[in-house]
């Protein structure tokens, strides 16, 4: 029985009850208000999770629509065996899909493990996907494959795409930018299980798919190109072959083939997996190369076609050494020199031919300076210096000596006598286009400069054809389409010295001589003795080709199918000056007589670099950018900051060195953007930040490179476009 | 129930509003363990609404049952309480480590909610029956604390210590109101204490509690995980919550969120206005009981509701307390709202007779609880008049 004192126990159990309440009231608003932010971020961190939602990369067509390289997802199917429904249906369905039996499916099942592979590399229809995926515990892993449907072209060309989706070589890799797309991403929910739960308002943004992208090779071509490439590899025994179809207007390159023998022979050239022969390998051009000697000598006016030479029965004794032809000849025209292919008389036709001319005529060819394809790894050649020229090397590079060529380079010099003296530099690219068949951007022409006048290469024309009628390359002439070209055969060295029986054959050319179309260059390496010539291996290999592409197109007879004419705006364009090793006065001197602006900022000592090099064609008021070599760096002193867009990292980082500043790269590729700009004066040893083209944030276009004397004006005349 | 009748109504939409809220939290909560055990979102919150329907059937069979019965079978009650928890031993269905379970049925009952009001109830009888000589050590006192004893080693053994605490804690309680003498309380809490804390600290889950306890909200992995993710559940609400069934901590990152953690799922969904209605909803229930207390007609109804008001809420304090960090983990969910048909229906129940002794309390008035008990022995002598009833 409670006495009176209960009311006063109740009402003490009450108050201890309240302040419970009030300790609680404060925890709660302590929890939820006062620490809200911490906790929310701790279940935020928890949470969420910012997922990639991968672009789909663009797919390569050729020129006519045709798909190269495609992107397809294959899937890697699995079942966890807890969640798996073991109805019959289930079974079946799993079994169609994935062809193993149910007998099969049944052991997996009974595996004690949280999840069974079951098989991988599965293409699924859209149906099978969706039947596939609503099955429970059956899980899918989209694995992106890269597919060339029209069959492999030559690997390094095309490229491959990595597991993360990313361009691994070749085009794939240099088209990166358009291809790639930009990724998108996804905010999920997950489980601490780690299941993912995505949500109907979940923040993301949507990927941009890559572009796609419409290449210059013409598959019908390039097939035929492949084909007889490999028949004549295998034909004539050698190590490796390439071949190269070329439009001489526009640059484009038709068909791009590179061979490795089938029988296991073969240098390091051919077996080094991703490396383009004709891109990235140089070889001694030999006679192949008189194309530019004679064009040098026609065009400066020292010898004219029908000067005579005297062949000395094929040896000849000059101070710097002798030379030797195959054939033993007696009296020789200039153009009989071209077509038989005489050592003797085209070295005494160069005759006290100053050698600084002639080195700057293979520079501005295209020659020492990489050609701007938009392949990897492309190598410049091999041109020494004149400083380092010996007393022979004269004669030794005028047959195509001494010199170290690519392939492209020295099918773009044949092109530029097809087109009538203009070099243009290569495209493999038409236009980009994004996923609606929008075209984003037209890769246009590139004309890099004017290198010979239309009769010297008219000319030359008549020379090459000569070549096929009546000398060395008469196994290329085929019945209803006149052929010019040149044959060339060079012993290969090891570096040091010729190495006996080892010959690189080549057959430049082009079709139908009297309105080129197609610029066509076969290179055999290594053939058998008995077809170590060009005329007699590559030249076959050449007319097969130009043979195969007649009868299967109508290119050398319907005119519209040629590209893009060379205009004639050359004429308004001036060429840069030399500016290397002189001094500010008197470069500015000969930029004004022009009409350049001169660009610097020091002016101690010599011009170390210039940009655009010199002999590029650029419009009469452009600017030169030069940078001088000092020495030292004196913080105090105050520099303006050179103008560095479009320079590759290299030129730049040489020249802020050279004006005393620091740099750092952003992404990688050409100079696209600078901190600070160009013309700002800041503090010597101040950091420069360069944005590269590939890698940094903003778009870029695709890097062209022109030829070496010529960035530049690659640069202008694209915007121009 | 009609409006103007006897039971107070106020307390049974209380109930009402509490069990609602739990099947919609319950229903939020159990989803995801649902789907990934069961492959069914709907597996607990059909068991739920099941219990809950038994749950409102024993809360009005109780209410109608006239509480004095209980006197009488009281000590038949407590009997049986003690056969259900020593029967355990036998039957007993174990998880997690502690055999808590009786499978009755298809249902798996937790015995030590019912021994919890079957020991109120006979604290309630015995006190009311010996009036003054509860002060009495040897015949009053003793012999309820060695039953309460007895009740707590039993549970302990299950090893149940949170719940065995409560039925401590909750019968001193009960002796405290009931007029046993301070200094026994006081001094036999002291003895037990001393004796419990060595004996219950040796158990490895009570340590690793008190070290989560301890570690929370520095050790997101170690032994506090559950208690942070309560935490961060309820931290994340705010003031208004993320909305119902929009929470993500029941994504496996809080265990038992349908069961003990349901007050940080409402935390999360509801926020602070969430966390508040449900505290005010039990101090409600609390306060309710105190009033029916207060003019019930006699000792023993005045003990009862009083005890069956301080189970519920403190039950639920220490619930709340618990995921709010303030005491380490225990076994103990949040009455009427958590899943968990033991707790939800003996609750319910309990509810029912507390209503019934609303029904029968007096009017209330100033000199409301003090002259409690003062009628006499008869449960029914003083009935209220017959005006006030129905």
């Amino acid at each position: 029985m409670p006495n009176r004192y209960s009311e006063w126990r109740i009402r003490l159990v009450s108050i201890i009850a309240a302040l419970i309440v009030c300790v609680l009231v404060y925890r709660i608003i302590q929890v939820q208000i006062i620490r809200h932010d911490t906790y929310s971020e701790m279940a935020r961190k928890q949470q969420k999770r910012k997922i990639n939602w991968p672009a789909r990369r663009g797919s390569i067509f050729d020129r006519n629509g045709y798909p190269v390289a495609v992107s397809h997802n294959s899937y890697d199917i699995g079942i966890t065996p807890r969640d798996f429904s073991q109805a019959d249906e289930a079974l079946k369905e799993l079994s169609e899909v994935s062809g193993r039996s149910l007998k099969q499916l049944s052991r997996l099942l009974r595996k004690d493990a949280p999840y069974v592979p079951v098989v991988k590399g599965v293409n699924l229809s859209v149906e099978q996907h969706l039947r596939v995926s609503s099955l429970p515990g059956v899980k899918l892993d989209a694995c992106p494959e890269r597919l060339n449907p029209l069959g492999a072209m030559t690997p390094g060309f095309i490229g491959s795409v990595d597991h993360g989706g990313n361009g691994n070589g070749g085009l794939e890799l240099s088209l990166q930018q358009y291809l790639q797309g930009s990724d998108g991403w996804i905010v999920i929910n997950r489980s601490a299980r780690d299941k993912s739960y995505r949500s109907v308002n979940a923040p993301g943004k949507k990927p941009v798919n890559g572009h796609n992208i419409f290449l210059t090779i013409d598959s019908g071509i390039q097939s035929i190109v492949d084909f007889e490439l490999e028949q004549a590899v295998d034909r004539y025994g050698a190590v490796g072959g390439a071949a190269i179809v070329i439009d001489p207007w526009t640059g484009d390159i038709i068909a791009f083939s590179e061979k490795a023998s089938s029988r296991g022979r073969g240098s390091t050239d051919w077996r080094s997996s991703g490396t383009l022969y004709s891109t990235s390998c140089i070889f001694e051009p030999g006679s192949t190369f008189k194309l530019v000697t004679d064009a040098f000598l026609l065009e400066k006016g020292k010898v004219d076609p029908y000067d005579v030479f005297y062949g000395e029965n094929g040896t000849a004794k000059f101070d710097f050494g002798t030379f030797r032809d195959d054939h033993p000849y007696e009296w020789l025209t200039f153009k009989e020199s071209f077509v038989f292919s005489s050592n003797i008389c085209t070295i005494k036709a160069m005759g006290d031919t100053d050698k600084r001319d002639f080195y700057s005529f293979i520079l501005n060819m295209g020659f020492g300076g990489r050609t701007g394809i938009s392949t990897p790894a492309e190598s410049k050649g091999r041109l020494r210096e004149t400083d380092e020229w010996s007393g022979r090397s004269l004669a030794s590079i005028s047959i195509g000596q001494e010199i170290g060529v690519t392939g492209l380079q020295l099918v773009m010099a044949y092109c530029a006598v097809a087109n009538g003296g203009t070099l243009v530099a290569p495209r493999v690219a038409l236009e980009a286009r994004d996923q609606d068949g929008r075209t984003v951007e037209k890769f246009p022409v590139i004309k890099v400069r004017r290198v010979f006048s239309p009769e010297t290469a008219e000319t030359m024309v008549d020379f090459c054809r000569g070549v096929v009628r009546e000398g060395t390359g008469t196994r290329s002439a085929i019945s209803g389409i006149e052929i010019a070209g040149k044959t060339g055969t060079a012993q290969k060295s090891d570096g040091y010295r010729y190495i006996e029986g080892r010959y690189v054959a080549s057959f430049a050319g082009f079709a139908p001589a009297g309105d080129p179309r197609l610029v066509c260059l076969v290179i055999l390496d290594e053939p058998a003795y008995a077809y170590h010539y060009g005329g007699t291996s590559a030249g076959v290999a050449f007319r097969k080709i130009i043979e195969g592409i007649n009868m299967s197109t109508d290119i050398f007879l319907d005119r519209s199918r040629s590209m893009v004419a060379i205009g004639s705006d050359d004429e308004e364009r001036v060429e840069i000056p030399n500016l290397l090793r002189m001094t500010a006065g008197e470069a500015e001197t000969a930029a004004r007589k022009l009409g350049f602006r001169l660009d610097y900022s020091t002016s101690e000592g010599e011009i170390f670099s210039q940009v655009p090099g010199p002999g590029t064609l650029v419009e009469p008021d452009a600017g030169i950018a030069v940078a001088f070599r000092t020495s030292g760096v004196d913080t105090n002193k105050k520099v303006s900051v050179p103008d560095l867009r479009g320079l590759s990292i290299r030129k730049a980082r040489r020249m802020l060195i050279e004006c005393g500043l620091k740099s750092s790269i952003r992404g990688y590729g050409s100079v696209r953007k600078q901190t600070p700009g160009a013309g700002a004066v800041v503090r010597a040893g101040d950091n420069v930040v360069l944005h590269c083209s590939f890698g940094s944030t903003a778009r870029s276009h695709v890097s062209v490179q022109s030829f070496r004397r010529g960035s530049r004006s690659a640069d202008i005349s694209r915007r121009r476009n | 129930m009609k409006k103007g009748s006897k039971y107070d109504m106020n307390l049974f939409f209380v109930t009402c509003l509490l069990v609602a809220l739990g099947l919609i939290m319950v229903f939020s909560a159990s989803q995801v363990i649902g789907r990934e055990r069961f492959s069914s979102s709907f597996f607990f919150i059909q068991r739920h609404a099941i219990r809950v329907g038994i749950g409102m059937c024993c809360l009005f069979v109780f209410m109608k049952i006239p509480f004095g019965i209980y006197r009488k079978v009281s000590v038949w009650g407590l009997g049986l309480a003690v056969m259900l928890l020593v029967s355990i031993f036998i039957w007993g269905h174990e998880a997690r480590g502690a055999s808590r379970w009786l499978p009755v049925f298809k249902f798996m009952l937790q015995p030590v909610e019912v021994a919890k009001f079957a020991l109120i109830i006979f604290i309630s009888a015995w006190i009311s029956e010996r009036r003054k000589k509860i002060k009495d050590l040897k015949t009053g006192y003793l012999p309820v604390l060695g039953i309460v004893t007895l009740m707590a080693v039993l549970v302990i053994l299950q090893p149940n210590v949170s719940n065995a605490a409560l039925i401590v804690v909750l019968s001193m309680v009960l002796l405290f109101i009931g007029g046993c003498r301070i200094i026994h309380l006081v001094s036999s809490a002291g003895i037990m204490a001393a004796i419990a804390v060595p004996v219950l600290y040796s158990f490895p889950h009570v340590r690793e509690r008190f070290s989560g306890l301890l570690d929370s909200g520095t050790d997101l992995q170690g032994p506090g995980w559950q208690l942070n993710q309560s935490l961060i559940a309820i931290g994340s609400g705010f003031i208004c919550g993320c909305g119902p069934g929009r929470g993500h901590q029941k994504y496996s990152f809080l265990p038992d969120a349908h069961t003990d953690f349901i007050y940080s799922i409402i935390g999360e969904e509801f926020g602070l206005i969430g966390t508040l209605v449900v505290l005010t909803l039990f101090i409600i229930i609390f306060k309710k009981a105190v009033g029916t207390a207060k003019r019930a007609p006699d000792t023993f109804g005045y003990l009862l509701a009083n005890g069956i008001g301080l189970a519920i809420f403190s039950t639920a304090m220490i619930n709340i307390s618990m995921t709010l960090g303030l005491l380490p983990v225990v076994g103990l969910p949040l009455p009427l709202v958590s899943y968990g048909g033991s707790s939800l229906v003996t609750s319910m129940a309990a509810i029912g007779i507390l209503l019934n002794i609303s029904s029968r309390g007096r009017k209330p008035s100033k000199r409301a609880g003090k002259d409690i008990g003062r009628s006499g022995s008869g449960i029914y002598a003083r009935r209220r008049p017959a005006k006030d009833t129905v």
